[in-house]
């Protein structure tokens, strides 16, 4: 529902304001991001024979307590709009409650499933989103146009009623180290790793803190805590966009602060480098920041331990990150006499450049695993 | 007009809401569990999974045969640094290619157990409505003895070294129920409590197996052919033998290995037309005396891939000429010997392991056959276990003597011509692992440098458990 505020008796007169509309809704949706067959159990084909003929194997065993995760989601916000759309501006506040959540439990191996779904829990989501957008040049009648365009993000994810929910489970589920990162509080986009101290002078080896704060040189899967979000502080878009007459150009650039990463190079290209690997040219960090004699202090462990390097906080990074996302401009030819000769009525010039640079504090490789593309592109159109 | 739509609307609700199963979709790409287990052939080719898959590399087509376990054993030339399976025969269980092996035995296991409990659960739910209660018997005796099987490989790798007494350090979980509640990791001897408890079960079970009057092949019903390519009874009492030696009881073993022996006309003995003046198509793996093997149709792949000369130098797994003199002592009367070792006409200048190749004749009944249980090891658990020196002599030398070797005299050492024949035996077969693990073999000269001894003990010998299992308890 909304409500137009502008329309009401005492506003209508005030001659900069041109919009103010109030407005809120409530929705239910269903959520389906896991696999569907997951209350069943569910059997293919092994793909050679025997004498004895086929056979089938189990692929996915089934809960059949299994129920639905349902969201709901309650929205309000405002639309202002003031000297005649000279400056608007959008806030939304929100909040999704998934309840309850569909969780993969992590199971040890002898059970012959990895992961079952349980229902616990539920998701909260609360999120503010604004969008501003200031015209300090608008003459919209000669078409002369600047505008500054501003968007900001933030929100937050708790888990809730894990703990009531969980009373019921077996034991041995309640202690195992899967349901730890759901846990009261916590947010999905946390991350989880055993807390490191960093790299030893003395011994080039890794230094972790347990849980009861001591230090030592031995991994336990038991010692993970979070240790770090990967909720931004705030993201969202900076844009600006100029229109003189026929000429039009748009700058948008996309900001996040304050998310925590994994830096999956370091952890794979400086550190456990495989065997069969050290045939290879590999990352000069391996060698220049790698610990190689006692006293050195070095960000990474000695370079003739060759045992895999469990994941620990050292490998997750704060970034802040400034991205071109996009780059347009355009020219379009209207009614031109010279044109009307050949039959065009109106003719338009664009280029367009996306995910043109990428600045962030941290430093890693993109594009290994999943290529990103520096797109530039032209475009013609003309009506007749 | 109103209350007509809103009859109309009623109508429809009432139509849909009794139409629920008009909703159930049933998944287009696989098969529900209720689907498989509605007929007998469902009940049939549920449990031939179960076979296929432990006939993979993953399992009994390579790993837990051929490569894996006969690498740790020291059976192979592994001196390089830079060869495959450098690291098993260096005992190094934090390389990452050891741990991931390591894991993917335990889960592979762990997967084929959890199938044969879902299986068990649908036999017991159904109650006589799709299967007599022979067949029932049948499969359900069968579907015991292979989790016995897999849990007693398990406990030989991930477990304890075993001492006379029943060992109560940590071992594995047992897993009897298909389900997500798990228990605990179980100390060695309530494993070995539960595998005993599930192999005597079996026995009952399996006590109409027609396995005992004989093996046959032709027959309609497919699972009632080839019986010694599945969990029969005679592989229950065996795997009983091999079982109640390992935890020490040898009056036990005595008597189960007895039980097989008694009717060791089911399991021929191989002759030497078959092997030695065989050429072209040779019985290696001796077929006619295999209790318990699993057909695999990746093994002459497998062949390929590790043994065949033309294998490069990094990953070939051959022994060095040096200790194949040694084992053999030269004998070529060995059906064991030449026939499985040999100078390929290309590739390597040494002998390479012919066991797993094959044959001209594609209609062989021996083919893609995987030795588990041998009629061989039965005897010589027996004779290990046997009450006095003169029987356990009798039956060692029945077995050389099926082999081409002449009897060895009561004055030379038992323990000592019993590892010999070990040694000889199961080669490319993952035996001597667990021998050596049960008898404590602490020093052992690998068939690569024989001048330089490795040492062995509880580092050595027991598998750390992988991270997938740790992990998440």
């Amino acid at each position: 529902m909304g409500w137009n505020v502008n329309n009401e008796k005492g506003i209508k007169d005030i001659k900069w304001i041109t919009l103010i509309r109030l407005r809120a809704n409530i929705g239910v949706t269903g959520n389906q991001n896991f696999s569907s067959y997951s209350s069943i159990d569910t059997y293919n084909y092994f793909s050679g024979i025997n004498p004895y003929g086929q056979g089938v194997l189990l692929s996915t065993l089934g809960n059949p307590n299994l129920e639905a995760q349902k969201t709901v989601q309650t929205n309000i916000g405002t639309d202002v709009a003031l000297w005649g759309n000279k400056l608007n501006f959008t806030i939304n506040a929100y909040r999704k409650k998934t309840s309850p959540l569909v969780v993969a439990v992590d199971l040890p191996s002898s059970t012959g499933v990895s992961k079952l779904p349980l229902n616990v829990g539920y998701l909260d989501t609360k999120g503010l989103e604004a969008v501003v957008n200031f015209s300090p040049i608008y003459k919209p009648g000669e078409r002369i146009v600047w505008t500054i365009g501003y968007t900001g993000s933030i929100y937050k994810s708790k888990y809730g009623n894990f703990n009531n929910t969980l009373a019921s489970l077996n034991t041995a589920q309640l202690n195992s180290n899967s349901l730890v990162r759901y846990q009261d509080g916590y947010s999905p986009d946390d991350l989880w790793a055993v807390p490191s101290k960093g790299i030893d002078p003395a011994t080039g080896r890794e230094v972790f803190v347990k849980k009861n704060g001591e230090y030592t040189f031995v991994y336990d899967p038991a010692d993970i805590v979070k240790s770090g979000s990967g909720t931004p502080l705030i993201e969202g878009v900076i844009s600006t966009s100029f229109t003189y007459k026929g000429a039009s150009l748009g700058i948008y650039l996309r900001y996040v602060l304050g998310r925590d990463i994994f830096n999956d190079v370091l952890y794979s290209k400086v550190e456990n480098i495989s065997f069969q690997g050290l045939s290879e040219n590999q990352d000069k960090r391996a060698l220049y920041d790698r610990w190689q004699k006692p006293g050195d202090n070095a960000r990474f462990k000695g370079i003739s331990l060759t045992s895999t390097t469990p994941i620990s906080s050292r490998f997750i990074q704060e970034e802040n990150s400034l991205s071109g996302e996009s780059i347009n401009m355009g020219y379009r030819f209207d009614q031109k006499i010279w044109l009307k000769k050949v039959g065009i009525s109106s003719l338009t010039l664009n280029a367009y450049m996306n995910d043109l640079f990428y600045f962030s504090t941290v430093k890693r490789e993109r594009g290994i695993d999943y290529p990103y593309a520096k797109s530039f592109s032209f475009s013609l159109n003309a009506s007749f | 007009m109103n209350t007509r739509n809103i009859y109309i609307g009623l109508i429809i609700l009432a139509v849909f809401s009794s139409c629920k199963k008009w909703l159930d979709v049933q998944p287009e790409d696989r098969f529900t569990g209720e689907q498989i287990f509605k007929t007998k052939d469902g009940f049939a080719t549920a449990i031939n999974g179960v076979y296929l898959d432990m006939a993979t590399d993953k399992l009994y087509g390579a790993n837990l045969n051929g490569t894996i376990l006969e690498a740790f054993a020291q059976r192979y030339n592994l001196d390089n640094p830079s060869a495959d399976f450098y690291s098993y025969s260096n005992y190094d269980y934090q390389n990452a290619n050891v741990k991931a092996t390591l894991d993917q035995i335990w889960t592979g296991m762990y997967v084929d157990i959890t199938n044969v409990n879902k299986f068990i659960e649908h036999l017991d739910a159904d109650k006589g409505v799709v299967l007599s209660s022979s067949e029932d018997s049948l499969f359900k005796g069968e579907a015991l003895g292979l989790r016995a099987f897999m849990h007693l490989d398990l406990l030989r790798m991930y477990g304890p070294m075993y001492s006379s007494a029943d060992s109560t350090k940590p071992a594995i979980p047992y897993s009897a129920i298909a389900g997500t509640s798990y228990g605990p990791i179980l100390p060695a001897n309530q494993v070995m409590e539960k595998i005993l408890s599930d192999l005597h079960s079996a026995e009952s079970l399996l006590a109409k197996d027609p396995i005992r009057n004989g093996i046959q092949n032709g027959l309609d019903i497919s699972y009632l052919n080839n019986r010694n390519q599945r969990m029969n009874y005679f592989a229950v009492k065996g795997l009983q033998a091999r079982a109640l030696l390992y935890r020490g009881n040898k009056a036990a073993a005595f008597l189960a290995a007895k039980a097989v022996i008694d009717h060791t006309s089911l399991f021929p003995w191989i002759q030497s037309t078959d092997v030695l003046s065989e050429s072209r198509n040779p019985n290696r793996i001796f077929s006619s005396e295999l209790i318990f093997s699993l057909f695999s149709p990746g093994l002459y792949d497998v062949q390929k891939n590790y043994f065949s000369s033309d294998v490069k130098d990094q990953t070939i797994l051959a022994p060095s000429t040096d200790a194949l003199n040694d084992v053999f002592q030269g004998d070529e009367n060995d059906y064991r010997y030449n026939p499985n070792w040999k100078i390929a006409p290309t590739g390597k200048s040494y002998k390479t392991f012919y066991k797993y190749a094959d044959i001209e004749d594609k209609s062989a009944p021996s083919r893609f056959l995987v030795p588990l249980l041998r009629l061989s090891e039965v005897y010589y658990i027996a004779a290990e276990s046997a009450p006095d020196n003169a029987t356990a002599f009798s039956y060692l030398n029945t077995v050389r003597n099926n082999r081409g070797l002449l009897d060895v005299p009561q004055t030379a050492s038992f323990s000592d011509e019993l590892q010999k024949e070990y040694t000889k035996e199961f080669f490319g077969e993952g035996q001597l692992w667990f021998y050596y693990k049960r008898k404590k073999v602490s020093m052992i000269f690998p068939f690569g440098n024989p001048y330089q001894p490795v040492f062995l003990g509880a580092a050595q010998y027991v598998f750390p458990l992988p991270l997938s299992e740790t992990s998440p308890r």
